[in-house]
């Protein structure tokens, strides 16, 4: 059995690569707070269906699949989740559609999902540990 | 890695709302700077500016600071002839700052650099807890 590619173990892991490339998206419409003509961007959020058709089978990249040793895996600066405009509740004049406020409370929502993804992969270790004998 | 990016981010968002504090502070220091010769123009008020630009190789949007612009709005006239600076009539002209709008800016550029602390805090709390699965 392959742990680090079981189905839970992935979900797990593409849930925080997916939380990590929000934070990057989030990480730019703070720091384009005062940029005119900015509009601000959120990931589209996670599909469980299309998630779990894709760990039953293979690791999930987020991106496209290597099936060939030939093939050049997909780039760490490229997510694979789809980025779409996301404008908060208001704009300024100039056009710039950051709210600071919204953006803080996605921040710490991401942040809180992330420790919980974190948490659980951490029980998922100590249960493959409880498994092979070993009390932690 | 995608956190070490999101902190590339918020950086560059901090290092332009300090050049953005380093023009008004400019402006506040120069707000009784009359002209030195007779009937001159005095210190004209700069607008900072900024520059977002998509970085290729980062894959992210990035700020940068951009140019100060001159603040072409009219001076202040002062009714004082024995200033050096007096034209013939005894008019001197004054700067065009107002320090009321330089505290606003100075707040709203504080306010954004606390945001991207905020960001960059969350990103690292999220790194650690990455880190912490290692420990097991």
């Amino acid at each position: 059995m392959d742990i680090p590619n079981s189905p839970l173990m992935s979900m797990l892991k593409s849930r925080m690569s997916w939380l990590e490339a929000r934070q990057n998206v989030l990480s730019q419409n703070v720091a384009n707070a005062d940029t005119p003509g900015y509009v601000a961007h959120d990931l589209k959020p996670m599909d469980f269906e299309s998630l779990l058709k894709k760990s039953a089978g293979s690791t999930f990249h987020g991106g496209l699949a290597t099936t060939d040793a030939r093939h050049i895996a997909i780039s760490s600066t490229t997510s694979g989740f789809g980025s779409e405009t996301a404008p908060d509740a208001e704009a300024t004049p100039l056009g710039n559609s950051v709210s600071l406020e919204e953006e803080m409370i996605k921040v710490s929502d991401t942040q809180a999902q992330f420790q919980a993804a974190s948490n659980l992969y951490s029980k998922a270790i100590s249960l493959m540990r409880t498994a092979i004998g070993r009390t932690s | 890695m995608d956190f070490a990016q999101s902190m590339i981010v918020a950086a560059s968002g901090m290092r332009t709302q300090a050049g953005r504090m380093r023009v008004i502070a400019e402006n506040i220091a120069n707000a009784g700077s009359t002209s030195p010769v007779p009937g001159g123009d005095p210190y004209r008020r700069r607008i900072a500016t900024v520059n977002s630009a998509f970085d290729r190789e980062l894959g992210a949007t990035l700020v940068a600071p951009g140019k100060p612009q001159p603040d072409m709005s009219e001076f202040r006239k002062q009714f004082d002839p024995g200033n050096p600076a007096a034209d013939k009539t005894g008019y001197v002209k004054l700067p065009n700052v107002n320090s009321l709008i330089e505290m606003m800016d100075m707040r709203e550029a504080q306010r954004s650099y606390e945001a991207d602390l905020t960001v960059m805090d969350a990103t690292k709390s999220m790194l650690s807890r990455t880190v912490d699965l290692l420990r097991r």
